[in-house]
């Protein structure tokens, strides 16, 4: 859907982008993390156009995006400006007729307000709007539009967590009908929560880019954590014994096991061994590298 | 239509920010202000036992010329400040990026304000002149025809059109609306005076100024005119005046096109 090669960008001396390349399917939830300044901002507005780029290709549905070519995008900017006088109806006609939507407007207006909740400030000025309502205002904006391809700007930074929440719930419902959905953020939670693919951006280059299992397989470090009944004999002699075992930490009851081989082998084995001891296992689990851990690694 | 909608915005935005009321506030302050100025001199000069001077001794024709001379500053003036929002402000900030990234045509949009401003500056000027003529008609004891100032109200008609054109045009063009409501001030209340005074304003825009202050039969209060107005060079110049705003408009919708607005 969205393919973006060895795009870079500066501005005056400052290198911002410096060869990014991406991939975005047909149908997808991309994540674009990244800190305050990778690039992320800069990025969206050469891929909406708003901003030219210096080199590199950008094709959305296999078409070139060309300066002055013009692809429908919904794209909700970082900090959206609305227009201040206006109240949130009349804001929305305005959009809708501008951007030549075509249906009955009373009814689909009314759906958008309803999807992000803005139903009883319908009729107040968008001037008197909170941060956050005017995220939810520009969210019904761009949601009018009804196009394939949205590319959200930081669409959960001025909102609350239950304000978060909703937001996740309306770009899993836009993937739902079908769009594909680029996000940027630098919450990460958010992106563990609906991202189907995630691409990290730092020093003007995508680090990492696949899906949640992808990266965390990467990273992950073949470490399994289990913990046993306080009565329990402790097992730290045997477990250095274990040819399969390459290191183990002891913390109390709780014993942090590095698997050498290959891990789902590894870890067959060390629960036959557990077994075999007789011993009551309270807990078992492998540790999977969150994607915080994943990030910090990725950007080191 | 998309261009209906722009129509629409720029409407919402003249009427809801109260904005219209300092648009039109200049031109109606010197439409009331100046028949009453006038009708007032001769009485103070009366009072200071002085009635040979020609400065106190006004009429209709005068009152006028007095407003049309005021409205080609403080009108035009007030009105050029009160479109800085509406000229560079929405590039400034970026209330117009939701709309142009989500699918209007930046062509239509720029459009929209040439479309809804200089008519209002038109009727504008027509109002406050049919303010001020009903004023002074009412005031004073000889009573002259509206068809006398035509020429004069036409030529100031189309010059204050111009002026908003030339605002909009400056202000979209370079994102900054107040450096354009500045430098069409500049034209008027400087440039415009030097070039009549000099008697070298002729066949452009600007020359409307001069040729609506030449207001016939008025009493020589205004100094530059000469009360006699020259048809030929006043079609002239509102042609020129026509063909200078349509390349303005068009410069306008090519120069917006291809600007960076983020
Ligand atoms: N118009 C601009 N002129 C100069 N530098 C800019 C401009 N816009 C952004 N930058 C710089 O580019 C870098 C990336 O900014 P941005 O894309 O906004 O990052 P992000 O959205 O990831 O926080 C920052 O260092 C920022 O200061
Ligand atoms: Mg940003």
């Amino acid at each position: 859907m969205v393919e973006i090669k060895n795009l870079q960008k500066s501005y005056g001396s400052l290198n911002v982008l410096d060869d990014l390349n991406m991939t975005v399917n047909q149908g997808e939830i991309y994540g674009f993390i990244g800190e305050n300044g990778a690039g992320k901002t800069t990025a969206m507005n050469i891929l909406t156009g708003l901003i030219s780029k210096n080199s590199g290709d950008i094709k959305i549905n296999g078409k070139d995006v060309l300066p002055g070519s013009y692809c429908p995008i919904a794209y909700l900017p970082e900090s959206p400006s609305l227009l201040n006088y206006m109240n949130a109806f009349e804001y929305l006609e305005y959009i809708a007729v501008a951007c030549n939507y075509e249906g009955d407007l009373e009814t689909r207006i009314r759906e958008v307000i309803h999807a992000v909740g803005l139903e009883k400030a319908v009729k107040r000025r968008l001037g008197g709007y909170s941060r956050g309502m005017t995220q939810r205002a520009a969210m019904a904006a761009v949601m009018l539009t009804d196009y394939d391809l949205a590319v959200l700007d930081e669409p959960t930074s001025a909102l609350d967590p239950a304000g978060r929440a909703d937001m996740m719930n309306l770009i899993k419902n836009m993937k739902e009908q079908g769009k594909t959905i680029i996000f940027s953020t630098h919450i990460l939670s958010d992106v563990e929560r609906v991202a189907d693919r995630i691409g990290i951006l730092h020093g003007g280059v995508i680090k990492e880019e696949g899906s949640l299992s992808e990266l965390v397989s990467k990273y992950a470090e073949n470490v399994i954590a289990f913990e046993l009944d306080h009565s329990a004999p402790p097992l730290g002699e045997k477990l250095s014994r274990c040819e399969f075992i390459g290191d183990h930490r002891v913390m109390g009851s709780a014993y942090f096991v590095k698997i050498t081989g290959d891990m789902a082998q590894g870890s067959k084995q060390l629960f036959a061994f557990l077994s075999g001891e007789q011993i009551t296992v309270t807990r078992y689990q492998h540790q999977t590298p969150s994607l915080e851990s994943i990030y910090l690694k990725s950007v080191r | 239509m998309q261009i209906f909608a722009g129509i629409k915005k720029e409407n919402l935005e003249l009427f809801k920010t109260y904005r219209i009321i300092a648009f039109v506030g200049g031109f109606m302050f010197t439409a009331i202000l100046n028949p009453f100025l006038f009708w007032m001199l001769p009485q103070i000069g009366a009072a200071l036992g002085v009635t040979e001077i020609a400065l106190f001794n006004t009429n209709q024709y005068t009152a006028i010329a007095g407003f049309i001379s005021d409205s080609l500053q403080t009108g035009i003036l007030v009105m050029a400040i009160s479109m800085t929002r509406a000229a560079g402000g929405d590039q400034k900030n970026k209330t117009c990026v939701i709309p142009l990234v989500l699918g209007f045509s930046r062509k239509n949009y720029v459009l929209a304000k040439f479309a809804v401003y200089p008519l209002y500056a038109f009727l504008t000027a027509m109002f406050s002149f049919v303010t001020a003529y009903g004023i002074s008609y009412f005031l004073f004891r000889d009573k002259v025809s509206f068809l006398n100032f035509f020429p004069n109200v036409i030529s100031l008609c189309v010059l204050v059109a111009f002026a908003v054109i030339l605002t909009l045009s400056l202000g979209c063009m370079t994102g900054k609306g107040g450096l354009s409501a500045i430098t069409v001030i500049m034209l008027f209340t400087f440039i415009e005076p030097l070039l009549s005074g000099l008697q070298i304003n002729r066949y452009n825009p600007l020359a409307l100024a001069r040729i609506a202050r030449e207001v016939e039969g008025n009493s020589g209060f205004i100094q530059t005119s000469s009360g006699t107005i020259n048809y030929t060079e006043m079609s002239l110049c509102i042609l020129i005046t026509a063909v200078i705003s349509t390349i303005l408009i068009l410069l306008t919708a090519y120069v917006f096109k291809n600007k960076r607005i983020a």
